[in-house]
């Protein structure tokens, strides 16, 4: 893991673009953050195809400064649940989505089990998400603790 | 017995010299010659420095001698972007050469892809290459493990039609494809440019650098699904695990490196052609392409290439929350409202009894705050505990909710983007042939099917008539730019619609006398659709307008005006269409003006439409309605 943030931050820094300003957060609601589209600049910016801003080439960079899990779980669902922190909260509540089963795979949960997995997480949404500052490190921690 | 001895002799140093050199020279070497020479004997035989493969790997378009690359640090020679041979040459010297310290900026690393290609297509070069230790490389590719590529397409997104072009970039799977795990090669301008009209001029002019990036998929998917509301379509291609990998290698060599952005030609869609290229150099995509690179039009070659296996549609919150919206009753949105506006006493909630019901009420109030805090109606803090509300009751009713992901027509189905028209018009007896040409993209009144419901592009758009008995050819008018954004408003979703159109038309409607005027319009109003929100079957509209106009003796006229439109879609074969304008100028002596234009279209196939169409300006003193018959043809 830690090789991993080592090598995102190499990789960012030699960029020379290490824009952070829409970190991608660890709490609800980060995942979504409006953007400085002005009409004007939708009509005249958006005809072309171009884009600006982050142009990092960062394996890892949802996870940077993120609190760590009390659990041990890998660097990819670590990354995982905190770039998707708002999606994969209404997935577990509505007992569906691409969210809930890309955790599912991340946490080895066979097909068999899913139903079952994905019930007990909808059961316990209140326990996981206790709090509207709910970070992703306490969101992986009590789904360990779930199951 | 000496001389044999002595012949022993020299043949027993020949043979420790000759051991010395197997020792100390890789094998195949002749003295004198460097592992250079002979990796470049081999090469010249093989002639790789000509080859597809090559030429691809440093991004030089099989119809031109130049890479499109403009940023020297991706050549090992300073006219490596115009000479193959010599920076094929420089690579095996470079190659063969101990790395440079740390080994992750040494050649062996920087240039993974060329390293690569090279070892397996010159037979020599295993024994004469040095290898580095790629640790940054080998993280990367052990984190990715790339398995497949996706090229992925954001639509437009709704109220900007100029965003219909759309953006393209590649994502990189892992085995059992999980896009939410994968990593998206985005290719894009780099600005912080705020102001649009100088982000437009420069960069079609070619002023910002592009770069390429690699982020996890979820980064792209919060800008186009959430920040911008954009429908996203995600196409797999046909690579093999050894072309996702050769994909991932070519990306790391670019990773940094820039070329200048063009909008038009050399944009993200371009680009990526030439990646893919790169990994299928037996491909030509990027030869004989136009003065305008539409991401549709790549998509469209790719499909024609047999590189697109299947498509997924990934809608954007507004399109989920309209068709939720589309599945609810007035007072079931309004209880969704209530809820998010915190409007409501727990206990008085009128909650629909059915718990499927119920369930669809706190799902789209989910999705509506996610759209909320997308455009900034609320703010964080005022997000969070509404979310988790929300969410938590929506826990507690159990039981899994619908997909909302039915994929609507996909962008490939739709007409092509260059359109052609003949036409046939009578005006007061008289009749007159029409021809009309528009490069791209979309107008209202084309078949809408593939794409954004009420948004049209259209990009100079040229008409002459060749008057019969004149024997006279003269100009209809040239439309350089219209764009008509007729968004739905609904009870959670309440955009603005509004239009924009400049260019030279006869200076009174309908009055062919070799008087042109240019106009600039612009509007903005409401649009509201009958039946279901989601088919938009028939949609109505007003706008107020605005208008300046180049009058005679170099005068500017400024007029107030309204349009009122409808268009009704009864099949995916018919259109109606009736657009009606009127004009107020601001100064008393200029005329007042009306057009009415109804327009009947038959879509007879995918790339051809016919259309009838009557425009009249009444209450105009001098003008004659007139009547048209035209063919459209795209291509």
């Amino acid at each position: 893991m830690k090789k991993f943030i080592a090598i995102a931050a190499l990789a960012s820094l030699s960029s020379g673009a290490f824009a952070q300003s829409n970190n991608i957060g660890c709490g609800l609601g980060t995942e979504i953050m409006a953007g400085k589209n002005t009409l004007l600049m939708q009509v005249l910016g958006a005809t072309t195809n171009g884009t600006s801003g982050n142009q990092t080439f960062g394996i890892s960079s949802g996870t940077l400064g993120c609190a760590k899990p009390a659990n041990f779980v890998s660097a990819e669902m670590q990354q995982f649940v905190a770039g998707n922190m708002d999606a994969l909260a209404q997935d577990i509540a509505q007992g569906r989505g691409e969210a809930l089963e890309t955790l599912g795979n991340l946490m080895n949960v066979p097909a068999a089990d899913r139903a079952t997995f994905e019930a007990k997480l909808q059961a316990n949404f209140a326990d996981i998400y206790a709090a509207a500052s709910v970070d992703s490190s306490t969101v992986i921690d009590k789904i360990v603790a779930t199951l | 017995m000496t001389a044999v001895q002595g012949r022993g002799g020299l043949s027993y140093a020949l043979a420790l010299a000759w051991l010395f050199c197997l020792l100390v020279l890789p094998p195949g070497s002749a003295f004198g010659q460097t592992s250079t020479d002979v990796l470049w004997a081999q090469a010249q035989e093989k002639k790789l420095a000509q080859s597809p493969a090559w030429r691809a790997l440093l991004h030089y378009p099989k119809d031109s001698a130049q890479s499109l690359i403009d940023d020297p640090a991706f050549f090992l020679t300073p006219d490596g972007h115009k000479n193959a041979q010599t920076e094929l040459r420089a690579a095996l010297t470079a190659f063969t050469s101990p790395p440079s310290t740390p080994h992750d900026d040494a050649a062996q690393c920087r240039f993974i892809a060329r390293y690569n290609w090279l070892l397996l297509n010159l037979p020599l070069a295993e024994s004469h290459f040095v290898a580095a230790d790629c640790a940054q490389w080998q993280a990367l590719r052990a984190r990715l493990k790339p398995d497949s590529v996706t090229l992925v397409f954001p639509d437009g997104h709704l109220n900007s039609p100029a965003s219909m072009f759309g953006h393209t970039l590649l994502r990189i799977d892992q085995p059992n494809a999980q896009p939410l795990l994968g990593y998206a090669v985005n290719y894009a301008a780099q600005t912080d440019e705020d102001n649009g009209f100088l982000f437009a001029y420069n960069g079609i002019t070619g002023k910002y650098k592009g770069f390429y990036s690699l982020l996890p998929y979820p980064e792209k998917l919060r800008e186009y699904r959430f920040t911008e509301q954009r429908d996203i379509w995600e196409y797999r291609l046909t690579f093999t695990p050894q072309e996702s990998e050769r994909l991932l290698e070519h990306s790391w060599e670019l990773r940094n490196i820039f070329s200048y952005y063009y909008f038009f030609d050399k944009n993200c869609s371009y680009k990526l052609l030439a990646m893919i290229e790169a990994v299928r150099p037996q491909l030509d995509l990027l030869s004989g392409l136009g003065v305008a690179v539409i991401p549709t039009d790549t998509i469209r070659a790719l499909k024609d290439n047999g590189l697109i296996a299947r498509h997924q549609y990934r809608p954007s919150h507004v399109s989920v929350l309209n068709r939720m919206q589309a599945a609810q009753s007035s007072v079931e949105l309004q209880t969704v409202k209530n809820i998010v506006d915190l409007k409501f006493d727990k206990k008085n909630l009128s909650l629909p009894p059915e718990t499927e019901h119920r369930r669809l009420v706190y799902d789209t109030a989910a999705e509506f705050l996610q759209y909320q805090l997308s455009r900034s109606d609320i703010s964080l803090e005022a997000f969070r505990p509404r979310y988790l509300e929300v969410l938590t009751a929506r826990s507690q009713l159990g039981g899994s909710s619908p997909d909302w992901r039915q994929a609507p027509a996909e962008p490939t189905t739709a007409h092509a983007s260059h359109r052609l028209s003949l036409g046939y018009v009578t005006q007061d007896g008289a009749q007159a042939a029409t021809l009309r040409l528009r490069p791209a993209y979309h107008g209202l009144e084309d078949r809408p099917q593939g794409f954004l419901s009420g948004s049209a592009i259209s990009f100079v758009d040229l008409g002459v008539r060749i008057d019969d008995s004149k024997q006279q050819v003269r100009l209809d008018s040239l439309q350089l730019l219209q764009i008509d954004s007729l968004a739905a408003r609904s009870t959670l979703v309440k955009p603005l619609s509004w239009r924009l159109a400049v260019g030279i038309q006869p200076s009174r409607p309908l009055v062919y006398d070799d008087r042109y005027r240019l106009a600039l319009d612009g509007g903005a109003g409401y649009t509201v659709t009958l039946g279901s929100l989601y088919t938009q079957q028939l949609m109505l509209y007003g706008l107020a307008q605005a208008r300046v106009a180049s009058a005679q003796n170099q005068q500017t006229n400024l007029s107030l005006g309204m349009r009122l439109g409808a268009q009704w879609l009864p099949t995916a074969r018919w259109g109606l269409s009736l657009i009606a304008d009127a004009w107020q100028p601001l100064r008393s002596d200029q005329e007042r003006e009306s057009l009415v234009q109804l327009d009947l279209a038959w879509y007879a196939a995918t790339h051809r439409a016919l259309h009838l169409s009557l425009k009249t300006a009444p209450g105009m003193a001098g003008t004659q309605p007139q009547v048209e018959l035209r063919h459209n043809w795209f291509y």
